[in-house]
This record gives C-alpha cells, sequence and structure tokens, in this order.
C-alpha cells in the first residue's frame, strides 16, 4: 500500500472542497500523486495532459453530467473508475456500471472504504502474475486470451477490454467448463467485501458477451440462473 | 369572289421588301417540306402565314432565319443575300418567337430576357441588369414584377409574353411569330395579340404563323396560305371569311357549306373551353345562329311543368319577356310539342297557324316567319328544347336540323358543366365551413372557446337561427355546452329537451333525427355520444339536404375534436403527473447530495484521524477538527432549512413580527456573506422607507438567501445591487438584481473557493428560493423573478402593515 512503484496518480472529480481536501490529504500521506478537477469540465484534458492512472468521479458535478462523462472518459481510455454518489439505489449504481464505471461507491464514506475500493480497482489493471496453475495463453475456438499481456484477440484481431472485464474474462477462461458461484467471481474480481454485489456481475457479464460476441455462435459465458457463470468448454 | 390569289391582293409595297423569297425548296428525305415558295414582304406589313399542319410554315421562318442548311432557292434581307451560316437572327434586325419555347427554365427572367443581347449588357452589375430588365418588361406593358424569378416558374402565358419580350426588346426590322399563342388561354392570348397589335402599329414587320384563323384575321393584312409546301393562295381578310381561309388551307371547294360549318365548330370548341361558363349557352346559340342565318334563337329547359328560358339571342325585348318562363300544353306550339313529345316540331308559317293564339302577334312583331323547336336531353335526365325563328317561312332541311342536333349537343355540355360548377360551388360552400369549424376546433384555444365559434360559423353556415351542444353528466340533468344563435335570439328550452329525448333515446351514434316543428320550422338533432347532443333549429323553414349534410359533417368534426380534447386532457394529467414526479425525484437526489456531503467530510476527517497507519501532523489534525465542526454547522443550517421548509409547505411557519427597519435586516444579511460576497453588494435604500411589521430574523433570512443566490450563481465580478423603495403608502419592494456580467471561471485551484462555511447550504437542494417565498408569502407578501439580459432580477413586495400578521404571544 505505501509507495506504490511508479507513483500513482489519482485524479479527483469532485466540488466540494472539503472531500477534495479529505481524500488529498490522505492520498498524499500514503504516496499517493492526486490530480482535481473541481467542476468536472476539464477532466478530457487531464486525462490526457495528466495520464492519471484512476478516476475517482463525483457524479453530482456543477458543470457536467457525471454518468455522461463516465461514457466519454470509458470511450476514451480503459483507466480504473471509481464513481463518487449520494445516491445509494441500485439503479443508480448499475446505470453507472453500464456506461463503464470499474466501482461505485455511496457517500458518506470512511478513509479505509475509500483506499480498499483504490486499491482493488487498482489491482484489476496492474495484474501480479497469472495464476498459477493456467497456462499464460488460453485458445478457444477463434478466441486468443493471453493471460500474461492482458489481451485478447479473435481471429487476430484485437478485442479491447478494460482491465475489470478481462479480469472477469480471466477468471471464466482459466476453469472452462466449470460452474463459478457470484461470489467467488465478485471477490476475485472486485476483491473481498464484494461478494453480494451481483449487479456489478450482471452488468460485466454482460458487456464482455458483448464484446466477445459472435453472430450465430453460442454466447461463450453461459449464466446458471440463480448460482452463476460458466465458461463454455468448446 | 372572296379571296383572290397573289397576283390580285393588294399590298402596301413602301419601298422594297423587308424580305423576298424565291423558288424556295426544302426538302427532309423524300419529303418536300417546301417547293418553290415565293413570298415578298415589305416594310410595315403584317403578314400572316396560314397553312395545316405539315403544310411547311415552320420551315418557311427556319429558313428565313437561315437556320437550315440544304435549300435551294433564295431569301434576301433587305436586299441582302442569306447566306448559308447567316450571323445569329438577333444580328440582323430579326426577332423571332419559335412555337416550341425557347427560354432557358434555369435562368431568371432578366437572363432570359437579355439572352443573346451584347456583351456589354450581360457585365452588367446586377442590380442594373434587372433594373434593365424590368424597364423592358415595363414599356412592353408585360405583367412580370419580379425579374428574378427563374423562368420555370412563370405561367404558360408569362413565358410566352417573355419570349416575345425577348424577341422584340432590341426592336427588329422583321419579328417572326410561330405560333405565338398556340398555347395560352384566350385572356393571355389577347394580352399578346396587343403586344402584337403594338408592333404593327409602330411600323414593325411582321410575319405571323398562327392556327388560329381568326386571330390571324384580326391581326394581319394579308395571308399567305401554304398547303403541302406550297403558296397555294393569299388571302386579303378584309374580304374574305375565315371560313374560306381554312377550306383553302384544306384544299376544299372554298364555297363548301360544311367546310364552313367545321371552321365555326372549330372556333366554337376553342372559344367553349375557355369561356365563362355562363357565357357558354349564349355562344353556342349565336354561333348557331350564324350557321344557319337566323338572328333569333332561345334555349328552354323543362322544369317540371314549366319550360324556362336560359338563353337566348337577338329576341326582342316583347318576345324575351314573354319567353322568360312558358307553361308546358299552352299555346307556345312547337317548344311544348318539342318538350313533351321529345322530337323536332316545327311552325313553318306562324301567320297562318292557328296554334299560337296571342304569341302568333308576339312573333309576328318580332319579324319571325316560322318557328323550329328541336329537343335535346341533358345528362341529369332533364329536357331542353332550343328554338330557332327565322324571317322566312318553311321548315328546315335534314342537314340543317343535324346541325341544330349537333349544337343542342353541346349546349347540353355546357349545362351540365354549368350545374356540375354550381354543385361544386355549394359543395365547396360547405367544405369550407367544415374546414373553419375544423381549424376553430384545432386551434390552441380551449375546445369551449372553439366549439362556440365552430357553432357561430356553422350556423351561420346553414342559416339556422340556433344551434346548441348539449352534454349530460352522469345522474344530472342535460345541459347546454356551447350555443350559437344571433343577437336578441333567446334559448329555446324546447331545443334542450329535444337534445334531451335524443340521449335517452339510445339513438347510435351520429344518428340524425330530422323532427318538424310548429310554424314551419325544423330541427335537426345528431347524438355524438351517450353524453352529448349536436341540435339545431330553424324556426320558420325546413332544413335543405345540403344544410342536413353541412350539420352531420360538422357533428362529426365536434365529436372528432371532443375526443381529441378528452385525450389531450389525459396526457397534459399524465405528463404533469410525470413531471411533478421526476420533480420530487431530482429535488430527493439534490437533498440527498446535500446532506450526504457534509456527512462524506465530517465521516471521512473522522475517519482519516482514526487510521491507524499514518501519523498526522498537528496543523492536519486542527484542520480536520475545524472542517468536522464547520460541516456540522453546514448541516445544522441545512436541517433547520429542511425543519423551515416542512413548515411552510404545511403552513405552520411561525412569524413573529415587529417593527422592522429594512436597511438594518440587509445590513445584517450581508454581514452573514463571505467578505468577498459582500463585497459585491450595492445597497441602495431610499430615505422614504417606512419601517414595516415582519419577523426581523425571517425576512433577513429572505435576503440573505436572496443575496447569497445572486452572488453564487453569478461569475465572479458580477454586481449585485439591492433597491429598497416605498411603493405608494402601503407597500415596500426591494429589488435584488444582478447584472450577470462577470467572466466565468476558469480556476479550479482548490484555493480559491470560498470555505465552505459561506456557501449557502441548502442551495444545491433548491430549498433556499422556496423557503424565500414561503417567507415572503407569510408576510402576505409576493416574490417575483425576472429574467434580465443579462442579469435577473428579484422583487419582493411587502406589505408596511399586513393585517394578518398579529402579535402572537410566544409559546417558546
Amino acid at each position: 500500500m505505501r509507495d506504490p512503484s511508479p507513483r500513482t496518480k489519482v485524479l479527483v472529480v469532485e466540488d466540494d472542497p472539503n472531500i477534495v481536501d479529505m481524500i488529498r490529504a490522505n492520498l498524499t500521506v500514503r504516496g499517493f500523486d492526486t490530480v482535481v478537477s473541481t467542476d468536472g469540465s476539464r477532466v478530457l484534458r487531464l486525462l490526457e495532459t495528466e495520464r492519471p492512472d484512476i478516476v475517482l468521479l463525483d457524479l453530482m458535478l456543477p458543470a457536467a453530467d457525471g454518468i455522461e462523462l463516465c461514457r466519454q472518459i470509458r470511450g476514451r481510455s480503459t483507466i480504473g473508475i471509481i464513481v463518487v454518489s449520494a445516491r445509494g439505489g441500485e439503479r443508480d449504481k448499475v446505470a453507472a456500471l453500464n456506461v463503464g464505471a470499474d466501482d461505485y461507491m455511496t457517500k458518506p464514506f470512511g478513509i479505509e472504504e475509500l483506499l480498499a475500493r483504490i486499491t482493488a480497482t487498482l489491482r484489476r489493471s496492474r495484474p501480479a502474475s497469472t495464476p498459477e496453475d493456467a497456462s499464460p495463453v488460453v485458445q478457444i475456438g477463434g478466441l486468443v486470451v493471453d493471460l500474461a499481456k492482458q489481451q485478447v484477440s479473435r481471429d487476430g484481431i484485437p478485442i479491447h477490454l478494460t482491465p475489470t472485464e478481462f479480469a472477469l474474462l480471466r477468471e471464466l477462461v482459466i476453469a472452462p467448463g466449470t460452474l463459478l458461484s457470484h461470489a467467488h467471481l465478485l471477490r476475485r474480481v472486485w476483491g473481498p467485501g464484494y461478494e453480494t454485489e451481483t449487479e456489478y456481475l450482471r452488468v460485466y457479464v454482460r458487456r464482455l458477451r458483448s464484446k466477445l460476441a459472435v453472430d450465430g455462435q453460442a454466447p461463450l459465458i453461459v449464466t446458471e440462473p440463480r448460482a452463476g457463470y460458466r465458461f463454455a468448454a468448446t | 369572289m372572296a379571296f383572290m390569289v397573289t397576283s390580285a391582293v393588294d399590298t402596301v409595297q413602301s419601298g422594297p421588301a423587308v424580305l423576298r423569297v424565291r423558288g424556295l425548296s426544302v426538302s427532309y428525305g423524300r419529303l418536300a417540306a417546301l417547293q418553290g415558295v415565293d413570298l415578298d414582304v415589305y416594310p410595315g406589313e403584317v403578314v400572316g402565314i396560314a397553312g395545316d399542319n405539315g403544310a411547311g410554315k415552320s420551315t418557311l421562318l427556319r429558313c428565313i432565319c437561315g437556320d437550315l442548311g440544304e435549300v435551294s432557292g433564295e431569301v434576301w434581307l433587305d436586299g441582302e443575300p442569306l447566306t448559308s451560316r447567316p450571323p445569329p437572327g438577333s444580328a440582323r434586325g430579326i426577332g423571332v418567337v419559335w412555337q416550341d419555347l425557347v427560354l432557358s427554365d434555369n435562368l431568371d427572367v432578366a437572363s432570359n430576357l437579355m439572352l443573346g443581347k451584347e456583351r456589354r449588357t450581360l457585365l452588367m452589375s446586377e442590380s442594373r441588369f434587372h433594373a434593365r430588365a424590368r424597364a423592358v418588361l415595363d414599356d412592353l406593358g408585360i405583367p412580370i414584377a419580379d425579374s428574378t424569378r427563374p423562368a420555370w416558374t412563370l405561367t404558360a402565358a408569362e413565358r410566352q409574353l417573355l419570349a416575345v419580350a425577348q424577341a422584340v426588346s432590341p426592336r427588329p426590322r422583321l419579328l417572326l411569330l410561330d405560333e405565338p399563342t398556340a398555347v395560352l388561354s384566350r385572356a393571355d392570348s389577347a394580352h399578346v395579340e396587343l403586344l402584337i397589335r403594338r408592333f404593327r402599329d409602330e411600323g414593325t414587320t411582321i410575319l405571323l404563323i398562327s392556327h388560329d384563323v381568326d386571330q390571324l384575321f384580326r391581326l394581319t393584312r394579308r395571308v399567305v396560305v401554304l398547303r403541302h409546301g406550297r403558296v397555294v393562295a393569299q388571302v386579303d381578310p378584309a374580304r374574305s371569311h375565315p371560313d374560306e381561309l381554312l377550306a383553302l388551307m384544306a384544299g376544299h371547294d372554298v364555297q363548301s357549306a360544311p367546310r364552313r360549318q367545321l371552321s365555326r365548330l372549330h372556333g366554337l370548341a376553342g372559344h367553349l373551353s375557355s369561356a365563362d361558363p355562363s357565357a357558354g349557352l349564349t355562344l353556342i346559340l349565336s354561333t348557331l345562329g350564324a350557321a344557319l342565318g337566323a338572328q333569333q334563337l332561345s334555349l328552354h329547359l323543362l322544369d317540371e311543368a314549366t319550360l324556362r328560358c336560359v338563353g337566348s339571342v337577338g329576341l326582342t325585348p316583347a318576345l324575351e319577356d314573354a319567353w322568360r318562363s312558358l307553361p308546358l300544353y299552352v299555346t307556345n306550339g312547337p317548344l311544348s310539342r318539342a318538350a313533351v313529345e321529345s322530337a323536332v316540331a316545327v311552325e313553318p308559317d306562324v301567320r297562318a297557324s292557328e296554334a299560337l293564339g296571342p304569341y302568333a302577334r308576339l312573333l309576328d312583331e318580332a319579324g319571325i316567319a316560322s318557328w323550329w323547336a328541336v329537343p335535346f336531353s341533358l345528362g341529369s335526365g332533364a329536357t331542353g328544347v332550343v328554338s330557332i325563328y327565322r324571317s322566312d317561312t318553311g321548315s328546315p332541311a335534314t342537314d340543317e336540323l343535324d346541325l341544330v342536333n349537333l349544337y343542342a349537343g353541346y349546349a347540353a355540355a355546357a349545362l351540365e358543366r354549368e350545374r356540375l360548377l354550381a354543385e361544386l360551388t355549394a359543395r365547396n360552400k360547405v367544405l369550407e365551413t367544415i374546414r373553419a369549424v375544423l381549424q376553430t376546433l384545432a386551434g390552441p384555444g380551449s375546445l369551449a372557446d372553439g366549439i362556440g365559434t365552430a357553432l357561430q360559423t356553422l350556423r351561420e353556415a346553414v342559416g339556422a337561427d340556433e344551434i346548441g351542444l348539449f352534454g349530460r353528466a352522469a345522474g344530472e340533468r342535460t345541459s347546454r355546452r356551447a350555443h350559437a344563435a344571433p343577437p336578441g335570439v333567446a334559448h329555446s328550452v324546447r331545443l334542450a329537451s329535444a337534445a334531451d329525448a335524443a340521449l335517452d333515446a339510445a339513438d347510435a351514434d351520429g344518428q340524425v333525427r330530422v323532427q318538424v316543428v310548429a310554424h314551419g320550422g325544423s330541427r335537426l338533432v345528431v347524438r355524438l355520444s351517450d353524453s352529448t347532443v349536436l341540435a339545431a333549429e330553424w324556426r320558420t323553414r325546413l332544413a335543405s339536404a345540403d344544410e342536413r349534410v353541412l350539420i352531420e359533417d360538422a357533428a362529426h368534426s365536434i365529436l372528432l375534436a371532443l375526443e381529441r380534447e378528452r385525450s389531450e386532457l389525459a396526457r397534459r394529467e399524465t405528463t404533469a403527473l410525470r413531471r411533478s414526479q421526476e420533480m420530487q425525484r431530482q429535488f430527493l437526489a439534490r437533498l440527498s447530495h446535500e446532506l450526504r456531503t457534509p456527512l462524506t467530510a465530517i465521516r471521512g476527517y473522522a475517519s482519516s484521524l482514526m487510521q491507524t497507519d499514518v501519523t498526522w501532523d498537528e496543523a492536519s489534525q486542527s484542520r480536520f477538527l475545524s472542517r468536522i465542526s464547520s460541516e456540522s454547522a453546514r448541516l445544522r443550517t441545512l436541517v433547520d432549512d429542511l425543519l423551515d421548509f416542512s413548515r411552510i409547505e404545511s403552513g405552520v411557519l411561525r412569524i413573529r413580527p415587529d417593527w422592522v427597519d429594512l436597511s438594518l435586516v440587509i445590513d445584517a444579511a450581508r454581514s452573514c456573506l463571505s467578505p468577498q460576497a459582500a463585497d459585491a453588494i450595492e445597497i441602495h435604500c431610499a430615505a422614504d422607507v417606512p419601517a414595516v411589521w415582519a419577523d426581523h430574523d425571517r425576512l433577513e433570512q429572505v435576503m440573505m438567501n436572496l443575496m447569497d443566490n445572486a452572488v453564487r450563481h453569478n461569475p465572479p465580478g458580477t454586481t449585485v445591487r439591492i433597491d429598497v423603495r416605498a411603493d405608494g403608502p402601503d407597500h415596500v419592494v426591494i429589488g435584488v438584481v444582478d447584472d450577470g456580467v462577470g467572466m466565468p471561471s476558469r480556476d479550479e485551484k482548490v484555493g480559491a473557493m470560498q470555505p465552505p462555511l459561506w456557501r449557502g447550504a441548502t442551495a444545491g437542494a433548491g430549498l433556499g428560493l422556496s423557503i424565500t417565498r414561503g417567507i415572503v408569502e407569510a408576510h402576505q407578501g409576493t416574490l417575483r423573478q425576472e429574467p434580465l439580459n443579462p442579469g435577473t432580477r428579484f422583487l419582493v413586495r411587502l406589505p408596511v402593515e399586513s393585517d394578518a400578521l398579529t402579535m402572537e404571544p410566544d409559546d417558546a
């Protein structure tokens, strides 16, 4: 946690100065760099100039619609996005995940929760190593998943996945044919404490399916109602 | 002899011929278009060229223009022989109007007019170019006002006029016109002819090709007749009859009577197609009269047992009067006989006739010796009779009767046309009314207004004395929803009872009841739905079939409009409900955000202090604590505001009134703002502002909210001006105006932000304005917001002393 190497840069998009101050004090003291946008208007430019590793995005901003901003960030980058919102309803959560958020945090939050979510999201975008018992490259039909390089292609054409999408795919492909429970997938992909966030899974499975889908072929990710998901073993 | 061969025609031979054609022959393959044509045209002459299709008229014209290559023979213009590749006509002083129009559709009027003119014209500026074009058109009296219109937007007449203008605008010495009016209506032809006459009178030499023999007779001094590429004759219109020209064109015996008829029919057909229908019958009768050599004719229609005169030519006033309406079976001789027996009836000698009785003298006095009556039937089944009155005795020959029958057919067609037109007009009137009704009903006004106007329109259209729309709500009596009657006409109770009865009778929707009422009046009752009835009353007459149709159609429109209103109402309710739900949702979202933001800061700072992995320095610790404290204060303000809001909403806001000095209130409010915000505020308080009976703290809250709102919602640099003045003896007005001209902030540094303590805690939730309004209204005052450009103005108007605010016992 201390001194992540190289130094991790967090873009904080938040309009309340006290919350910004509180977040920045905690991140700085733990060795993160922070960049702040207080109204959301310059986020896309900061994304290019500052090249942050992760975005903390408040949904209610004076100069921008947070959901739309999230969609635009995701349209340009696979950067980790943690959405921060005063609303904790399921619909709000799904709306944010649908436009590409990796995680969703409801106000008010404690500093431990913030740090844990940041760490979990960063972990997905910077996988330490491939799981022990998996071969580094998995091939299923025309689909090639390179677990080491975090790359996916179909028939030689690359498919761009966000780190969270890739993390989910990894869990599925290393155990083809096996029924993986919701809680297992959530814990493996998002981390301990996320086991009940089944809407995360629903949104990401749907996104992964649409990215991997081939016309006329049965879906690769099979839903086992109320139990979990299974990667189709060819 | 009415026509003469070439040599015998008088020509105005003033000087050498402008145009001299000798032995001109043109062949298209084996077809000889022109064979040895000779023609001389002298200055100032208007020469017509007549001939059937393919006689070589246009070919001759093209040769004169030099447009044909392979020709034999010679053409001289002004004594100069025409070469095989001459310069364009206009350069040689020839203007041509071709049969097939040669306008450039994509060019505008002016460009078409100036086409082929000297380059100088084309290099003119746009405005001078059009000014010149307009001058040319004005000079020629051509009614095309806008010279920038593209040619394709012109009517046929305008195009032809423009083509003529194009040909004559350089004032050619020889003007060639190829069927200039063939595509035009008679009225438009007249305009072109007028133009031709004017050129003729100005001395322009004109060669006119026309199918219209009458036109040639009207305009020219000499007509050259071409047949099969040869000049067969030249005719002097002053001494000839158009029939003879037609005969020459067709190669018939000039004297032939059928030929003459043919030409008349030819002309009649042309006339009828363009004539005003009411003039049609007279036209037919006079043409028939001319064909038969009869001066007096009449046309009667049998209407039940009466023969009505619908058209006549040449009748004496006495006869016209007597003939206007004749009873059937009375002594009017052949007329009644023809009508009854549907066969030709002839009175060969009026004077010798016993049957005509008193009419015999009348006819005799009109110089009528014999009378033929020829019946015909109309498409509608009615019978008509054409009467021909002749000054000599005797019966008609078979071919003469055939002729009358032929013209009677024309008359029948013309009458039929007239009848259809009248029907169409009546139908149009109905449609027009319905359209007006529909428009009124579809208009933006409420249906109640619309229906009233629509009923009024309808009432006038059908000439009813009263029209009402009646409705009945469940379990109630039928009542009048809308009503139309002329001023001063009382509502008829009977109309309402008729409506009531129609609703009781469970008629089908759209069913019409026709009722005859006392004094020859009538009533129409149309059921629109199980609760609505449209009823109309004519007090002294019966409704006609047309009026009934109109009422039915209008009832249908009203039914649709009622339906539309019902669905519109439902839609509006749904929208309003959805909007209020959406507003509620947004309000709760903002409120949640506003409550959770300070909570987040408090919890975040507090949890930071509790972290075990870091040790905060003293400055950080104290900053965290002070922020926790200020955010707690912010939360408290928010909760207070929420309580105020709910008190206002439930009407239990407590006001503690006292005599209040507004300038003190405003100063106090300003001192609660941040120093930057306070600096942006200018206060102007008039000296004569009285103290008001109000709650000081609540007014301070109002002023703080308004000032804070003005400062916060405007970019830095905006000035906010507070004006306090008396409004009459009983009111005070406080204006809060921002000019909205500050520069929008680009600064995103946190340090530049205002400390949160000064921020309106409830601003984001939108409570501030609601609370402000609630407090002002609790003081019996009003709050108005007006957009300025730029900026905004809030106006608070307070009563100096409100009756409603009485000193309440403090129950604190």
